[in-house]
């Protein structure tokens, strides 16, 4: 069996000293670490900058929010004020105005505003979070009416209880319009239960595959009956949670071997508070949290402990995290995790704090769907895989490298100055790909790699010392070998 | 193993880097060699999110079946355009499956109807993993079928393009110690930029890709297909025979996998899928959202088999999904998950014009948990045969751990 295929270590190449344990934390916790980001860590010490992480609201991000007010308003808007504009451009679209399909725009503004936060936003961990549990309640924007609702599900419920409380989170996700409307709860009831959320709410959000029989999923669909989405009748806003106690069954019912008792929508409340309660979830949650910031194999004694603190802590997520990321199975982790599409792209925009841009915006939204990874873009609700071997092939290979070729002409992009970026180095070979490894890996290579790079560099323009437009295509070769090595793919 | 002899290859490749890394692969992996690889090339469509195979192959003899769909039911075969098209008396056509028809007819396509894996589950990811493992009941399968498949046929075949995902994420069927070739357009598989048209470039990349690591085999293998790829020029590519395919990237991919195919670089398997199958509400009946997935379907794969038609004795298609849907369609105008579903076979050494499996039938007492379509054919039954007949593969019991078929449905020349 090709047990060895999946056991072996993704990217750490033979010879290399691994990062340091301030780099590990910050690259595991953000989506790429810049120099300023290594230094605040190693300044404040790894236990106080995770601390400041976690409390996030003490992060100053108005910075980043003004950019998405600028950039990507319609992300402010109500589901009802959604549904408004939405109808106010398709009239005007009709009527022979110009622009974008409105849906397509609301969809858009909100991949632009999770871009956009993921690179600018001080609050990387909460960032982070905010694109797990987008995964792990996964809806897809593609699928209908969910373009224009998962615009509200994205504020009020990923981003309100990225690091609060799983309780919290689980049922605001419950009743979000978008996923009563994603996984048809909407259409779900009492004279004809649909199925599908209540079985996706326990193998993927809850207590996992194995936990539940088809006859708990038919009881659990029934305690959800009745549960849509406001607008039915032109008087209703559009887009609210909404719970129709004519259409709900009401009846008791049984689930996972215990009774509910008849009710109304308090019994899928009782289901949710069942579920978070099952020890399955804690293992499933943790274990999801430990295979995104550990290894892509949990190692299962750290899956317990972070289970018994979610358990303890009735499932704050802070707590759970801080028990994962001061752990001795993190500090052991080294090579363990690949960039996935998106961190790749953000990593790389992050490596050169490029500036915001409208244009380099939809530039990096295009590469990261084009690599598979389009944010609410996973077409099912299990949400984008988390494992290198799901993403390391030859298809990603060529477009990452591409994708580093495009800085071959660094020039182009605003914000990156090759000359004022090399000025203070010394003006050979060897240092120049020195400064690109250290600026944009925060690490060492092993000593053959930097030969190699080394040698790549020295053949067009020699040993030194360099002339100052050498020194520049000296900058230009180093700074895409380093993006496009081994070692820039490593999380 | 193939598998050691690959990876000492890439090592060996990789240790002699005076060289430039991979020059001397290209002349080690001449096109001639790769036409000695023996058997049909397999190609595998997935339908992600479970196919209603009552409304692909509908049971319009049952006397159950309208009873069951009263919105959804196809209409008996007749003449009108939303008629469902007869195969056998018992079962007909959806009708935008009509592309295909004339396959069927002429004996190029089959069906099988009640196929579907033997763990009663109603989980997508958890019928996906079985299936596409091809171990039911197992979860913990690192290894796909079709990578077994592969790695048990010991053929000598180096090409980078043995095994094909069209797609950003390779399929879990291909996964296992051949590595598969991912691939999302032959026309942008080579690198971009001044640096990337240095040979020097990739030579450097060849070597900090020297590694043993998964990135490193990755890495390898995406330069050693760069180089052949640009070597066979496929960027020519006309479809023969008018073929015209669906401008969808499931009809884009199969598109692609043909141009590989006829360049001769060494394809044994691929895979493709075409998503969109799970149909919770609104499904429609002779029209409607899922008539335009089998539209879409149908249109591709008469397309590939137009396109192909010289190679009509090397090529065989598959099309399979996870699970079929309920018998009878729910309060929302649609289908929740099942369990028996309709797999279809097409191309070289498929005995074709018939529906093959034993039909459970649909009233209550025969059908299955929830009131789904009992499965009657083991799919590992039909995929066995298909491997051994057209891929010339004697270890089937490799492919499919724990899996004795009950015997051959003959669906398959030798």
């Amino acid at each position: 069996m090709p047990e060895t295929l999946t056991r072996r270590r993704l990217l750490i190449p033979t010879g290399a000293p691994p990062p340091d344990d301030t780099v590990r934390l910050v690259s595991r916790t953000s989506f790429g670490p810049r120099s300023v980001d290594v230094e605040a860590a190693r300044r404040l010490g790894r236990e106080e900058w995770l601390e400041q992480q976690l409390d996030y609201p003490s992060l100053d991000d108005r910075d980043v929010e003004a950019l998405v007010d600028e950039l990507a308003s319609t992300v402010r808007l109500t589901s009802p004020e959604l549904a408004d504009y939405s109808d106010q451009r398709e009239a005007e679209i009709e009527a022979g105005g110009s622009g974008r399909n409105p849906r397509q725009e609301i969809a858009s503004d909100l991949v632009a505003a999770t871009i956009l936060r993921a690179i600018h936003s001080p609050r990387q961990l909460y960032e982070v979070m905010v694109e797990f549990w987008t995964n792990h309640f996964s809806i897809s924007q593609l699928d209908g009416l969910a373009s224009v609702l998962k615009t509200a599900d994205d504020r009020d419920v990923v981003r309100r209880h990225a690091l609060g409380n799983f309780r919290d989170l689980l049922h605001a996700s419950a009743k979000s319009p978008a996923m009563l409307f994603y996984l048809d709860n909407h259409l779900n009831i009492s004279s004809g239960p649909n199925e599908n959320y209540a079985r996706e709410l326990m193998e993927l959000h809850t207590i996992g595959p194995d936990a539940f029989t088809q006859q708990d999923v038919e009881e659990v669909a029934r305690c959800f009956t009745g549960w849509s989405i406001s607008g039915r009748r032109p008087s209703e806003p559009f887009g609210l949670f909404s719970f129709r106690a004519a259409t709900h069954d009401g009846g008791p019912r049984t689930v996972l071997g215990a009774p509910i008792p008849s009710g109304g929508m308090e019994q899928g409340e009782a289901v949710l508070d069942r579920l978070f309660d099952h020890p399955g979830t804690a293992q499933l949650v943790c274990r999801k949290l430990v295979q995104r910031f550990v290894s892509d194999r949990p190692p299962q004694a750290l899956v317990d402990r972070a289970a018994e603190v979610f358990r303890s802590t009735e499932g704050n997520i802070a707590a759970v995290l801080r028990t994962i990321l001061l752990s001795a199975e993190f500090e052991a982790s080294d090579g363990g995790k690949l960039k996935r599409p998106f961190e790749f792209v953000v990593s790389v925009a992050r490596g050169f704090d490029l500036p915001p841009d409208t244009q380099l915006l939809s530039g990096l939204a295009q590469v990261i769907a084009q690599m598979g990874q389009r944010p609410f873009g996973w077409p099912a609700p299990n949400g984008y895989p988390d494992s290198g071997a799901a993403w390391a092939n030859t298809a990603g290979m060529l477009r990452r490298w591409n994708f580093g070729l495009a800085f071959e002409d660094a020039g182009r992009f605003q914000g990156i100055d090759l000359a004022a970026e090399i000025s203070a180095v010394s003006p050979t070979a060897s240092a120049i790909v020195d400064h690109f490894v250290e600026r944009l890996l925060h690490r060492s290579v092993s000593t053959l790699d930097r030969e190699t790079m080394i040698a790549f560099v020295r053949d067009t323009v020699g040993d030194g010392p360099l002339s100052s437009s050498e020194s520049l295509e000296a900058a230009r070769r180093a700074l895409v070998l380093v993006l496009d090595s081994p070692y820039f793919h490593s999380r | 193993m193939p598998r050691t002899d690959r990876r000492s290859f890439l090592l060996s490749a990789a240790a002699g880097a005076a060289l430039p890394l991979w020059f001397p692969r290209v002349a080690f992996s001449s096109p001639e060699a790769k036409e000695a690889a023996g058997g049909d090339v397999l190609v595998c469509v997935f339908q992600r999110g479970g196919s209603d195979g009552l409304n692909v192959v509908a049971p319009t003899g049952d006397p159950r079946y309208h009873d069951l769909r009263p919105t959804l039911s196809l209409d008996e075969p007749g003449s009108a355009s939303s008629s469902a098209l007869d195969l056998d008396g018992t079962f007909a056509f959806h009708p935008s499956l009509a592309p295909l028809k004339e396959l069927f007819d002429d004996g190029a396509l089959a069906a099988v109807h009640a196929v579907g894996q033997p763990e009663e589950t109603r989980s997508h990811f958890d019928a996906m993993d079985f299936i596409e493992g091809g171990t039911p009941g197992s979860k913990a399968s690192a290894s796909g079928w079709l990578g077994r498949h592969l790695d048990t046929l010991r053929n000598g075949n180096d090409s980078p393009f043995r095994a094909i995902g069209m797609s950003s994420l390779i399929q879990q069927s291909l996964r296992g110690p051949v590595s598969a070739l991912a691939l999302q357009s032959i026309a942008d598989f080579h690198l971009e930029g001044d640096l990337g048209s240095l040979p020097a470039f990739q030579s450097t990349l060849g070597q900090l890709y020297s590694g043993p690591e998964l990135l490193d085999v990755q890495g390898q293998q995406t330069l050693l297909a760069i180089e052949q790829m640009a070597a066979a020029n496929p960027s020519q590519y006309q479809p023969a025979n008018g073929a015209t395919y669906p401008e969808t990237p499931f009809g884009f991919g199969l598109r692609q996998i043909a141009q590989l195919i006829r360049a001769s670089l060494g394809v044994e398997v691929a895979c493709v899928d075409i998503g969109g199958w799970d149909t919770h509400e609104g499904q429609g009946g002779a029209l409607g959202v899922h008539a335009s997935l089998l539209d879409e379907m149908a249109r591709g794969l008469a397309a590939f088999h137009a396109d192909l038609d010289g190679l009509a004795q090397k090529v065989t298609v598959v099309v399979l999904s996870e699970f079929g849907r309920r018998a009878a369609e729910n309060a929302s105008g649609g289908t929740d998950h099942g369990r028996g579903n309709v797999l279809m076979v097409q191309g070289a050494g498929v005995r074709g014009g018939q529906v093959y499996g034993r039909w459970p039938g649909l009233e209550d007492h025969e059908l299955v948990g929830p009131g789904d379509l009992a499965v009657t054919t083991d799919y590992r039954t039909v995929l066995a045969e298909l491997l051994e007949k057209r891929l010339g593969n004697a270890e089937t019991g490799s492919v499919f751990p724990d899996f004795t078929s009950p015997g051959s449905l003959g669906i398959f020349e030798s």
